[in-house]
């Protein structure tokens, strides 16, 4: 066998990959094979996480990588791109599948797919006492019978059926004799393709690591990351393409199907024809009562809504309460603290004790008291509300109101996240499938308001003004998001892509792994965030100190008396960048103790609205600047940059402006003056998407008309293979 | 049977597949899901204002797009 090595005589290494669909429970099988053994990272360049651990068993020790859930080895993910690079590259000495039996049928196209890699393997028929509280029985041995592989039913989260997957490892790697390969048959018309594109493979390169079979499937399927990734001679790789095609070619007219399609069904026919041999009914349960009431509410197309708008409020109120209890604990902590802090550090007035104690310790309880209590207990609820099994439903209600923005269902989910923190919602733009995708869902989950944010816009405007003009101001950043949105999808026309996701049952939740999962994205927060809050912090501290924020003022002061803003807020807009969350704490300070106003002094009303939406829109912080680098790159950092920090000046200039414009038509009273400066903004808004819509549906049949002259171009040119107008055009 | 697209297929009706005419990605997306021509389908529910489509195939459930449900041609099998 490949990459066995010994520490010591007695000792023997063997590297496992576990594999099997999404939602299968491969990571709760992961958990306890590797308990606290594991290293979670993600895959070199790739948003994509990597989670590796190691198991001593008997004389054996273990190395388990847990790949990425996948439906199929196919390039349409990252993560299968990754799964199927790491299994070809690194050929692991073992895989062990995991297969969700309640969904047999199609647990097993994967299965199918990794026998052809030829790696030995083990299979665990996970979530087995759902199987039989529905009802079901499997044939275990038969299964393992017809798939040639050992076959285990585990129920991964009480820990039942996962040692033995070793110990089968153990005995298929101390009885190589009885590890085989079974391989399943495509039926005729394709397997005399296949046979050609086999020979020539093997003929070629006799000596790749990828297997012949496999080779030629993806050839034939034309999938051509895969291709790409085999690395192969340009000459030869050239001529099996033009043989692969051309036995394409034949496929597809024969059977008038595109050849995934033609493949794919004979792969489910032979899944098919092997789960109704192993499964039988034993006595058909009807599904749980209140699961399907639950089901049935949560999807509604009424009820569904209202139940979305509880969660998502209740989840900010829960949080809110929360965090303010424990925010404010440690603020009391602090002003405790600090005549103590003052004795040694010198006097209240010393600079040592205010870049010290103020900017060096204030940073750190700012940080963890002013957003760690708000982001934690928001990570919490949210992956209960994962694990569960809800969020997909609110992807599948939300869908068609994400399409309006440029994005699909999925993107509900770093949009939500963002809301506590944007440098998660950054990292779950990694759930969705392609990279423009992606960027487009991160580019709109960091125009969110997260809790930093919040803090302010309730710390002034709800305070000064009142709770609906802060309303007004989330409204307005929507509108923000939508307009934004709706010009991502004219600017980049590219066809979008659809929503396409499994639904699971509600299942009660699994505490280790919402606590790990938190822990996850919260690390996230507190690795790349809370350094930069805390050593920020004490460097603006600093800058106040030593009378600095002048020339800051002064370089900032084109935008502020743009927006119509006191020239002085142009140090806390920049701190902002930095941090938000202390930005209106400094700024009171400030006011109140170097200027010694009260903040609507300081502010006029109109002023605070400005003032708190540039703060909402411009830049999210750095914090999040630096995970996009991290994620996908520094020039989209700077798009982001760019287009959110114009965003923020026009939107402000806009409702500055309308407002000046409206005192000088003489409207006098300053709330009626305001009132409607909002309501022509929204007008305006409206009139711009209504715009918008029209360009990109007079852009969409331009793109029509050019597709049908294409195609008709194509059906004249090859009158021949075209069989009527309806055929989508074959690929040369 | 005519055949008419998933989106027009009622709420709890059960059809075959008859063909996807969807792009070469999204075809092999859905295919390797498990509809492939011939698979029976059962349409649960579909999202208002022309949401995604929430659909039982093979015994898993799964939620398609609408505009990739209407390249989705199914024959309904009366009961």
């Amino acid at each position: 066998m490949c990459g066995i090595s010994c520490i010591d005589s007695e000792t023997t290494i063997l590297n496992i990959a576990l594999a099997g669909n999404p939602n299968v429970g491969k990571s709760v099988v992961f958990n306890q094979l590797t308990g606290l053994s594991q290293v979670v990272g993600n895959w070199p360049g790739k948003t994509v996480k990597k989670a590796e651990g190691t198991a001593r068993f008997r004389n054996y020790l273990f190395h388990i990588i847990d790949l990425p859930g996948i439906y199929s080895l196919s390039a349409y993910t990252l993560e299968e791109i990754i799964t199927r690079e790491y299994l070809v590259e690194e050929q692991p000495d073992y895989i062990i599948n995991i297969i969700d039996c309640n969904h047999l049928e199609r647990n097993l196209y994967l299965t199918m797919q990794l026998l052809l890699l030829k790696i030995p393997m083990v299979i665990s028929l996970n979530q087995y006492d759902i199987l039989k509280k529905r009802g079901y029985e499997i044939d275990i041995e038969k299964l393992s019978e017809l798939l040639g592989v050992p076959v285990v039913p585990s129920i991964a989260v009480h820990n039942r059926g996962i040692h033995e997957l070793l110990e089968k490892v153990i005995a298929l790697h101390e009885h190589q004799e009885k590890i085989t390969f079974r391989q399943f048959e495509y039926g005729k018309e394709i397997e005399s393709r296949l046979t050609e594109l086999i020979y020539a493979f093997e003929t070629n390169f006799r000596e790749h690591k990828c297997p012949a079979r496999f080779a030629a499937i993806k050839f034939l399927e034309n999938d051509e990351k895969c291709i790409e990734s085999l690395n192969l001679e340009e000459k030869e790789g050239e001529e099996l393409l033009t043989l692969a095609a051309k036995n394409r070619n034949q496929l597809e007219g024969l059977r008038g199907e595109q050849i995934s399609t033609i493949i794919n069904a004979e792969v489910y026919k032979i899944t098919n024809n092997i789960a109704r041999k192993v499964e039988t009914i034993e006595k058909l349960t009807r599904k749980q009562k209140w699961s399907e009431i639950v089901d049935h509410v949560t999807l509604h197309s009424l009820w569904g809504y209202f139940i979305l708008i509880v969660v998502l409020f209740g989840t900010y109120f829960i949080v809110f309460q929360f965090g303010n209890w424990i925010s404010g604990l440690l603020d009391t902590l602090f002003e405790q603290w600090s005549p103590g802090a003052a004795a040694v550090l010198g006097g209240v007035d010393s600079t040592l004790y205010k870049i010290v104690w103020n900017g060096l310790f204030g940073s750190l309880i700012g940080g963890v008291g002013g957003v760690l209590p708000y982001v934690l207990p928001f990570f919490i609820v949210i992956e209960i509300l994962q694990d569960i099994g809800y969020l997909p439903r609110a992807a599948y209600l939300m869908d068609h109101f994400m399409h309006r923005i440029g994005v699909h269902g999925k993107a509900i989910i770093p949009i939500i996240l963002g809301f506590g923190c944007n440098v998660p919602a950054v990292t779950a733009g990694s759930i969705l499938d392609t990279e423009r995708e992606r960027k487009r869902s991160i580019l709109l989950s960091t125009m969110i308001p997260c809790s930093a944010v919040t803090t302010i816009v309730l710390g002034l405007v709800a305070r000064y003004m009142g709770i609906g003009y802060a309303f007004l101001l989330y409204l307005v950043n929507f509108a923000a998001i939508v307009v934004i949105g709706k010009i991502i999808t004219i600017l980049d026309a590219s066809i979008e892509s659809e929503l396409i996701i499994e639904l699971h049952d509600f299942r009660v939740p699994n505490f280790k792994v919402i606590a790990k999962q938190t822990w996850h994205r919260s690390k996230d927060f507190v690795i790349i965030a809370m350094p930069l809050i805390v050593g920020l912090g004490a460097v603006m501290q600093i800058l106040i100190e030593l009378n600095l924020l002048n020339p800051i003022n002064v370089a900032l002061s084109p935008i502020s008396i743009f927006l119509g803003l006191p020239v002085s807020v142009g140090a806390f807009l920049f701190y902002g960048v930095f941090r938000k969350e202390l930005n209106l704490v400094l700024l009171e300070n400030f006011v109140v103790f170097t200027l010694g106003i009260t903040m609507t002094e300081y502010l006029s009303p109109i002023q605070m609205m400005v003032f708190t939406v540039v703060i909402m829109l411009y830049v999210p912080c750095l914090a999040t600047l630096v995970t996009i680098r991290k994620e996908i790159g520094r020039k989209f950092m700077f798009l982001v940059l760019f287009i959110e920090v114009v965003t923020a000046i026009v939107v402000g200039g806009m409702i500055r402006w309308l407002f000046e414009l409206l005192r000088l038509l003489g409207i006098l009273s300053e709330g009626t003056a305001m009132l409607i400066t909002f309501g022509v903004f929204f007008l305006l808004i409206i009139l711009v998407l209504v715009i918008l819509n029209s360009w990109k549906k007079k852009a969409e049949k331009k793109q029509k008309a050019g597709k049908q002259f294409l195609e008709l171009k194509h059906c004249t040119n090859s009158c021949a293979d075209c069989k009527g107008g309806s055929e989508p055009p074959t690929d040369k | 049977m005519q055949n008419i697209p998933l989106t027009s297929l009622a709420k709890n009706h059960t059809a075959f597949i008859v063909n996807i005419n969807a792009g070469m990605g999204a075809t092999r997306r859905l295919t390797s899901l498990g509809l492939t021509p011939g698979t029976k389908i059962t349409k649960l529910s579909s999202a208002p204002f022309q949401g995604p489509i929430q659909l039982q195939v093979r015994n898993t459930r799964l939620v398609i797009g609408w505009g990739l449900a209407a390249k989705i041609l199914v024959s309904e099998i009366n009961n």
